[in-house]
């Protein structure tokens, strides 16, 4: 299973959690619908984006639930803006890359043929929604964003800052974000629970949906209300 | 009798101020796109309206295997 990251992967929760809530969803630059643009990437350049969304729709206070990429970008933000987020929910997000993680070889070799050839339903379904489709240019940006170490990327440290209540979710056999990364992570937040997700790897919430759905909806219920 | 029409009046005024303040304040679902940096974001607001706001971001291109 893999999917080239938009919105509509997370179709499979969603219905957990809309009768409740008010769902803000965005497709990252590149991704989805949204432009690529000129500028290079970064987890940095995808918080700003966000910020400057959600001050487009005048959003106080805001929740957050995000998967792998969204969820390190769920990190920054509520280490920036701990006053404004109430409750924090990730799925196999990494927080840091240190310079021996194994993810470094997987994500360098990942190329645009080997790709294609696994997941051409997906690409073909990329460059049919996108405005201004250009896949190879998208892979080849967001790789730099993965493997960025410096203070643009991954939060690192900075997630000791986070304050509100914080989920963090694995699948059992997630190959990119351990176990050890995990509980590494539970240590440095002050508020946080862990649940590792059975019989999943990386995309839990797809492979699990009701599972996640309704743990996440069950957290952000106890900590929202 | 003279109905003192003040009474009534200002009441129900400022109930619809109110009420017209709420759903000013409330945000509406829709989608569309935001200008930032000359670059088009997409993005989609769901589910209910008078729920807190609950933001949802995805992953990006990646292997599961």
């Amino acid at each position: 299973m893999a999917g080239l990251g938009s919105m509509d992967e997370l179709n499979s929760i969603s219905p957990y959690v809309a009768s409740n809530y008010q769902v803000i969803r965005v497709d990252f630059r590149g991704h989805g619908k949204s432009l690529l643009g000129e500028q290079s990437l970064s987890y940095l350049q995808y918080q700003k984006d966000i910020q400057a969304l959600l001050n487009h729709l005048d959003v106080g206070q805001y929740s957050i639930f995000g998967f792998i990429d969204g969820g390190i970008v769920a990190y920054r933000l509520a280490a920036r803006e701990p006053d404004r987020v109430n409750c924090l929910v990730t799925l196999g997000a990494q927080w840091r890359l240190k310079p021996n993680d194994p993810s470094i070889e997987l994500l360098s070799a990942l190329n645009k043929d080997d790709w294609l050839s696994q997941f051409a339903n997906e690409v073909a379904y990329y460059e049919e929604n996108n405005p201004e489709p250009n896949f190879s240019k998208l892979l080849h940006t967001v790789k730099d964003v993965w493997l960025d170490t410096t203070a643009s990327g991954y939060p690192d440290i900075a997630v000791e800052t986070i304050k509100c209540p914080t989920l963090v979710m694995r699948g059992d056999n997630d190959f990119l974000f351990s176990l050890d990364e995990a509980v590494a992570l539970k240590t440095r937040i002050s508020n946080c629970s862990f649940a590792n997700i059975p019989l999943t790897a990386h995309s839990s919430h797809q492979e699990s949906p009701k599972l996640v759905g309704e743990i996440l909806n069950q957290f952000l219920q106890k900590y929202t209300n | 009798m003279q109905l003192n029409q003040n009474i009534l009046y200002y009441p129900v005024s400022k109930w619809h101020l109110l009420l017209t303040n709420l759903l000013r304040n409330l945000m509406k679902n829709k989608n569309g796109y935001i200008n930032i940096d000359n670059m088009s974001l997409y993005f989609d607001v769901s589910g209910n309206p008078k729920g807190k706001p609950l933001l949802m971001l995805h992953g990006g291109p990646r292997f599961n295997g």
